[in-house]
């Protein structure tokens, strides 16, 4: 049996689909992401952070996403398609994630269905990125930062840094010494 | 008789009726613990009510007096202190259940020993937000203590307790700590009359400190000669604060008839008029037209100071409970524990220039008191809020309320400068303060400028307990 790989014509549903995602994803157009999922309880969606079973539980976490931030550069797409039914969609990207730059990948397998094509699984991952100052500091100084806390530490040590930045934008003369409190 | 008994009286009339013999100290330590079994379940500013030592205090006070000798300048006076200063056999909370278990000090602070020694009559330990790191009292081990004028308001903070008991009367006198705000805003929060002293001039000796480079202790009062009272008995040297001044002790009650008189008052311009609700400015302006005050005069890069004393504080409180934050970081109170956290790990590069901000600021500052005694700033930007509330609205903009309510009061404790918070009380509102700021070791100007505003009935500090 042979396959038939990369008709061209199917090739461009997918291009035509991959483009209409991107856009509606960067978009964070919930309505029409939701359009793009195969609605059946076999759908898998495996996020960053998440893992989704199902066409309900996949279309709750985008009801509840914030939509900040959801920007991304793809660096590098592939599209294969076997037959006329399936085709998959890798992709790699970069995104802007808490001052730093990550890198991460995309997989899609589309199946066409008599309803149209619908997306069967999905995966999308990050490779590692450079450690958070937070994370960094945290074990040179050996103060554990239990997970329970560290999305209010981190906030809160933003929150000093953007007040710190001011005050370091003031041009201060290279001899000022700092006012001590020490009387040997 | 029964006159001297009541909420209503000052420490320094209390002094002279129990001197003088119209009444006697332990009356008055009776009266004073009725009325904090009365009001402060309702209140809840006392952590600790010391009543056995209050009575000894107190009859030690009758009986010198029995002798014919002198006990004090603040003879049989009820006082309460704000639960980070020792308490000989009362463990020094500072608003923690990690500390409910120290050991308890073997030696009253030497602000306590100080009151003590004046005649002074320990009634107990008052609440403040956990390791004085917050402006509101909301204190999740031990609650939240109310402002009297308004029960559904916070008191402030941190010193809250301190603030709230003298406004409700329970005590005439109280005493708290001021890192960036912690006696200006509950003072104005709850409209009574509070001294933050010079950096140093009051010894620290027996505290548990928040921020070293930051903290003072001072007094709180419903007058100004009250402060003043207080003040004389607090302020000067002492060999066990490293950052204690040497110069001698200073007294100002006498000298606080002069009033205002010779002295140049200015209002603080710029930063200080902006980002507040109007009631506070129109608190500023209300003193101000009663000094005849009207030269606006700017602190150089206030904000920039706000900051930096932002900076110092996350690192050096941070730093002081490292051991705690890494063995039993969940036993903090929450409303502490992740800023106390964050502050472990800030950089040195932006403390270290923090701390020489701080020398560039007190050089300029000593430049604008050159052609000024007192400055006019609001204390707060906004009168009290409400309990648990997350947000205010400054200039429009919608701001996290419990880290801006110190944004008038930090650029100025940041150099240690000695402000003394007066009450502004206009009917149907709720009070607010205002900060008269003076230069280094000023403070007496400073108790003249109330004394005066007190007498033309600018300001005032009426008791109100629920």
């Amino acid at each position: 049996m042979t396959v038939l790989i990369n008709d061209p014509a199917v090739v461009a549903e997918i291009t035509a689909l991959h483009t209409r995602y991107e856009a509606a994803l960067i978009g964070n157009d919930v309505a029409t992401l939701n359009t793009f999922f195969w609605e059946s309880a076999h759908a898998i969606r495996y996020g960053v952070t998440e893992n989704l079973h199902g066409a309900e539980e996949i279309r709750a976490f985008r009801q509840g996403r914030p939509s900040v931030n959801l920007d991304r550069t793809i660096s590098h797409l592939e599209i294969l398609t076997l037959g006329t039914s399936a085709g998959i969609v890798n992709l790699e990207f970069v995104r802007p994630m808490d001052g730093t730059e990550r890198h991460g990948r995309q997989t899609q397998f589309w199946y066409r269905f008599p309803e149209g094509w619908k997306i069967v699984s999905a995966h999308v991952s990050l490779l590692p990125g450079p450690p958070s100052y937070l994370d960094a500091a945290a074990g040179q100084i050996g103060v554990p930062v239990h997970p329970a806390n560290r999305s209010a530490v981190s906030d809160d040590l933003n929150g000093i840094r953007n007040i710190a930045r001011f005050l370091m934008e003031f041009p201060l003369q290279q001899e000022v010494e700092a006012a001590t409190v020490f009387k040997p | 008789m029964t006159d001297f008994l009541s909420g209503e009286q000052g420490a320094v009339a209390i002094a002279g009726a129990v001197k003088s013999g119209r009444t006697t100290a332990v009356a008055v330590a009776q009266a004073a613990l009725s009325r904090i079994a009365a009001a402060d379940s309702t209140l809840n500013c006392f952590t600790a009510v010391t009543a056995e030592r209050a009575l000894q205090e107190a009859a030690a006070v009758d009986s010198a007096i029995g002798r014919g000798e002198d006990p004090g300048p603040l003879a049989g006076v009820p006082y309460a202190v704000k639960n980070l200063l020792d308490i000989q056999g009362l463990p020094t909370l500072a608003g923690s259940v990690i500390r409910a278990s120290a050991a308890a000090p073997e030696r009253d602070a030497a602000t306590v020993a100080a009151l003590r020694k004046a005649g002074a009559v320990l009634l107990g330990a008052l609440n403040m937000d956990e390791f004085a790191y917050g402006f509101t009292t909301e204190n999740s081990h031990y609650g939240v203590t109310k402002n009297p004028h308004d029960l559904s308001r916070v008191a402030g903070g941190s010193s809250g307790g301190s603030a709230a008991a003298v406004a409700a009367g329970l005590v005439p006198l109280t005493l708290g700590s001021d890192t960036n705000g912690s006696i200006r805003v509950p003072s104005a929060f709850c409209g009574v009359f509070g001294l933050k002293p010079t950096y140093g001039r009051i010894s620290r000796r027996g505290a548990f400190l928040f921020v070293g480079s930051l903290d003072h202790i001072g007094p709180f009062a419903r007058s100004a000669e009250d402060l003043a009272a207080a003040f004389d008995v607090l302020n000067g040297p002492d060999p066990g604060d490293p950052v204690c001044s040497d110069l001698p002790q200073e007294f100002c009650l006498s000298d606080l008839t002069k009033g205002a008189e010779g002295l140049r008052i200015s209002v603080a311009g710029g930063y200080f008029m902006k980002q507040g609700e109007p009631a506070v400015f129109e608190a500023v302006t209300a003193v101000a037209a009663s000094l005849s005050a009207s030269h606006v005069v700017e602190l150089p890069e206030a904000a920039r100071a706000r900051a930096a004393a932002y900076v110092i504080t996350a690192s050096e409180g941070g730093n002081h409970h490292l051991n705690d934050l890494r063995t039993q970081a969940e036993r903090f109170d929450p409303l502490t524990r992740s800023r106390f956290l964050a502050g472990t790990l800030v950089p040195a590069a932006w403390v270290s220039f923090a701390q020489r901000f701080r020398t560039w600021y007190r050089e300029q500052m000593r430049e604008v008191f050159k052609n000024t005694d007192v400055i006019l700033a609001p204390a707060t930007p906004c009168p009290a809020i409400r309990a648990g509330q997350e947000t205010i609205v400054l200039d429009g903009k919608t701001m996290p309320s419990r880290a801006n309510l110190g944004i008038f009061s930090q650029p100025i404790s940041f150099i240690g400068l000695p402000v003394v918070t007066v009450p502004v009380h206009v009917p149907g509102r709720m009070p607010v303060g205002v900060q008269l700021i003076g230069a280094p070791y000023q403070e007496a100007k400073l108790l003249r400028v109330a004394w005066e505003l007190q007498s033309r009935g600018a300001v005032s500090a009426p008791v109100s307990c629920p």
